[in-house]
C-alpha cells in the first residue's frame, strides 16, 4: 500500500511538472501535436472505461467525440454561450447520448456490441454531414472561441496545452477514484463474468449504463476541448477511422490499466510523427506496425513492459504474478 | 409504378453482391470467431486485380476468375501473418489486427495504383436489357447471376462435402472438432481463403458498374456486417437472404427518403434488429451456456 502511495505522489508531481512545463513550450508545431495527443489520450481514457474495466467494446466513440465538439461549437457560435457552460453542456449531452446508446445495446455482447456501436458512430457522422441546417454539413463550423481562465485567454497554444494536460490529469484522478471504488469493482466483476456478477447481486444493466454514460461524457469533454482548440469542426474528424484509432490506442497501450491509454497515445503519436518523412508510405508502415505490435504484444505495451521490468527487479514476485494471471485466464476460458 | 420496380430491381442487384461479401464474412466469423474488418478490402483487391489484368490485355471474364485467386493468395498471407499468431489470444486482438490489415491494404493500394476512382472495361458495359419497362444493365445481370451461383455453390460445398462438414463442425465447437480428428487450423486457413476469395470476385464484379478506389472496401465492410447481423452471425442462408434485404432497404431509402441519410437508415434498421432479434432474423433462439 505504501508503495502505491509513493507511486501516486510521484505521478501527481510528474503531472504538475507537465502542466507547468507546457507553459514554457515555444515550438508551435510541437505544441499542436502535443495538444492533439492529450485530447486523444482523454478519448482513450474514456474508451478504457468500457473496454478495459467493464469488458464492453465500443467502435463508435467518434460519435460521442463529435457530439461533444458540435455541442460546444453550436452553443458558443450560434447561441453565444460562455465556453465554460458549453463545456459542461458537451459533457451532459454526450453522457446522455451514452445513456441512450446503452439502453438498447447493453444487452449485446462482443461482436454484436462492436457492430451496434459502430452503427451509432456512422449514424452520428451521417447526421453531422447531412443535417445542414444545424451543422452546416461538410462545410463545418468556424470561429469557435477559446475559454478564458483567471483572465488569461487560452487561445495561445502553450496555455491551452497546459489547460488540456490539467484536464487530462483531473479526469485520470476521477477515473482512478471511481475504478477503485465499489463501482469499479462492479465493473470488473461484469468484465470477468456477467452471469456471476448478476448472481452476486450486481445490477449488471445499471452498471453497464453507468459505464456507457461516463465514457460518453468523457469523450464529449475531449470533443469540447478539440472544438475550442481547433476553432473549427467538420464531420470528417468524427468518422469510423477515429473510432477505430481510439480503441486501437487503448488495446495497444494496455486495456484495463490507468497508464495504458497514455502510453498507447504516446507511442502511436510518436510512430505517426516519426513516419511523417515517408509521406505516401506512412500509413502503409503504420498499418504494418499496428499488426506487428498486436501480434507480438497482444496484452498491450504497458503490461508487457511492466512484466519485463518486474522480472528483472524481483523475479520471485513476477513469477507469482504470472502464476496468478495464468489462473485468471483458465477461469475465464 | 415502374420507378418503384426499377428501384427494387436495382436494390436486389446490389443485394446479391452484399450477400456474396457477407457470405465470406459469416463463414470466417463462424470458424475463426473473427469480425474481419478487412473483409471489404478484399473486394477492393479483387477490383484492382481485375483493373490491372484488363488493362494488360486479359479479357474481363478471365480477370474475374483470376481475381478469385489473387484475393485468395493475399488472404492466405494475411491469415498467416496477422491472424494465425493470435488464434489463442482474446477476440478483440484479432479484430484490431484486422483493422491494421485494413489500413495497410487500403494505403498500399493507394500507393500502388492511385487514390482516384477508376473504371474497369467490361464487354457488357453500357448494354441494357428491357423487361416490362424496367431497364437492367447487362453487367448487373452478370453480377446477380455470378453472385447467386457462387452463393449456391458455397452452400452446397458446406452442406454436402467432407470439407463442408468439417467447417460446420469447427464452427460449432472447435475443441470437440479437434478431438474428432478434424484439422481445425487447416480448416481455419481454408475457410478464410475461401471467404476472402469470394469477396474478391464480388469486387471484380462491381468494378465495371461502380468505380474502383482504395477506400471502397470500408463501406462494403460495414454493409456486410449489417447483413451478417441481420441474418444471424455464422448463418450462411441468413447471409444470403440478409444481403438481399439490405440491398432493398438501401435502394428504397435512397430513392424515396433521402440519399444522404441512406447509410443512417440502414444502420437504424440494424439497431432495431439488434434490439428486438439480436440472434438474427433466421436463427433460432439459444440460451447462453453457463
Amino acid at each position: 500500500m505504501n508503495h502505491k502511495r509513493t507511486l501516486l505522489l510521484f505521478s501527481t508531481v510528474l503531472g504538475i511538472i507537465c502542466v507547468v512545463a507546457s507553459l514554457y513550450m515555444q515550438n508551435l508545431y510541437l505544441l499542436r501535436v502535443s495538444t492533439l495527443a492529450v485530447i486523444s489520450a482523454i478519448l482513450a481514457v474514456a474508451v478504457n472505461l468500457l473496454v478495459g474495466y467493464t469488458g464492453q467494446i465500443s467502435l463508435g466513440h467518434a460519435g460521442f467525440f463529435g457530439i461533444g465538439a458540435y455541442t460546444t461549437a453550436l452553443l458558443t457560435t450560434e447561441l453565444h454561450w460562455s465556453v465554460w457552460f458549453a463545456f459542461a453542456a458537451a459533457f451532459v449531452v454526450s453522457a446522455f447520448a451514452g445513456l441512450l446508446l446503452g439502453l438498447p445495446t447493453t444487452k449485446l455482447k462482443g461482436h454484436f456490441l462492436g457492430i451496434a456501436t459502430m452503427g451509432f458512430g456512422i449514424i452520428v457522422n451521417v447526421v453531422l454531414n447531412n443535417w445542414t441546417e444545424l451543422t452546416q454539413g461538410p462545410m463545418g463550423i468556424r470561429n469557435i472561441p477559446a475559454p478564458e481562465l483567471f483572465g488569461i485567454s487560452l487561445q495561445y497554444e502553450n496555455y491551452y496545452l497546459s489547460f488540456a494536460v490539467a484536464s487530462l490529469l483531473l479526469i485520470l484522478l476521477l477515473v482512478y477514484l471511481v475504478v477503485n471504488s465499489a463501482i469499479g469493482r462492479a465493473w470488473k466483476g461484469i468484465k470477468r463474468d456477467e452471469i456471476t456478477a448478476e448472481v452476486s447481486g450486481i445490477n449488471v444493466y445499471g452498471y453497464k449504463l453507468l459505464a456507457f454514460s461516463a465514457s460518453g461524457g468523457i469523450a464529449g469533454i475531449a470533443g469540447a476541448l478539440y472544438a475550442s482548440f481547433m476553432t473549427f469542426v467538420s464531420p470528417e474528424t468524427f468518422d469510423l477511422n477515429q473510432s477505430i484509432t481510439i480503441v486501437t490506442t487503448v488495446v495497444l497501450g494496455g486495456a484495463g490499466t490507468l497508464a495504458g491509454p497514455l502510453i498507447g497515445t504516446g507511442i502511436l503519436t510518436l510512430i505517426s510523427e516519426l513516419l511523417r518523412d515517408f509521406q505516401e508510405l506512412r500509413l502503409i508502415i503504420y498499418g504494418a506496425v499496428l499488426v506487428a505490435l498486436i501480434v507480438f504484444m497482444p496484452q498491450g505495451i504497458y503490461p508487457f513492459l511492466k512484466e519485463r521490468i518486474q522480472k528483472r527487479l524481483s523475479p520471485s514476485k513476477a513469477a507469482i504474478n504470472q502464476e496468478r494471471r495464468g489462473i485468471d485466464e483458465r477461469d475465464i476460458a | 409504378m415502374s420507378e418503384l420496380a426499377q428501384t427494387i430491381v436495382n436494390g436486389l442487384a446490389v443485394g446479391t453482391l452484399y450477400s456474396l461479401i457477407a457470405l465470406g464474412l459469416t463463414l470466417i466469423y463462424g470458424v475463426m470467431n473473427l469480425s474481419n474488418f478487412a473483409q471489404g478490402e478484399f473486394a477492393m483487391i479483387g477490383g484492382f486485380a481485375a483493373l490491372y489484368l484488363v488493362n494488360h490485355g486479359v479479357s474481363y471474364p478471365v480477370a474475374v476468375i483470376l481475381s478469385f485467386g489473387v484475393a485468395g493468395i493475399i488472404g492466405f498471407i494475411v491469415h498467416l501473418l496477422a491472424y494465425h499468431p493470435l488464434r489463442k489470444s482474446e477476440h478483440i486482438n484479432m479484430m484490431l489486427s484486422s483493422l491494421g490489415v485494413s489500413l495497410f491494404l487500403v494505403n498500399l493500394a493507394q500507393y500502388l495504383f492511385s487514390p482516384n476512382p477508376q473504371v474497369v472495361d467490361s464487354p457488357l458495359a453500357g448494354r441494357n436489357l428491357e423487361v416490362f419497362g424496367i431497364f437492367i444493365s447487362q453487367q448487373r445481370i452478370l453480377i446477380v447471376a455470378v453472385s447467386l451461383v457462387l452463393c449456391g455453390l458455397t452452400y452446397m460445398l458446406l452442406e454436402y462435402t467432407r470439407f463442408g462438414r468439417a467447417v460446420r463442425a469447427a464452427s460449432l465447437d472447435p475443441d470437440t472438432a479437434t478431438l474428432y480428428g478434424i484439422p481445425t487450423r487447416r480448416i481455419s486457413f481454408m475457410t478464410f481463403v475461401l471467404g476472402v476469395a469470394l469477396t474478391g470476385v464480388a469486387g471484380a464484379l462491381i468494378a465495371p458498374v461502380y468505380n474502383i478506389y482504395p477506400y471502397m472496401g470500408v463501406s462494403l465492410t460495414t454493409k456486410a456486417f449489417v447483413v451478417v447481423v441481420l441474418g444471424g452471425m455464422g448463418n450462411v442462408v441468413g447471409a444470403i437472404v440478409g444481403g438481399l434485404i439490405v440491398g432493398l432497404i438501401e435502394s428504397l431509402a435512397g430513392g424515396y427518403i433521402s440519399s444522404g441519410f441512406q447509410d443512417a437508415i440502414v444502420f437504424g434498421v440494424l439497431f432495431l434488429v439488434l434490439v428486438f432479434r439480436p440472434q438474427g432474423i433466421l436463427t433460432k433462439v439459444q440460451g447462453e451456456k453457463v
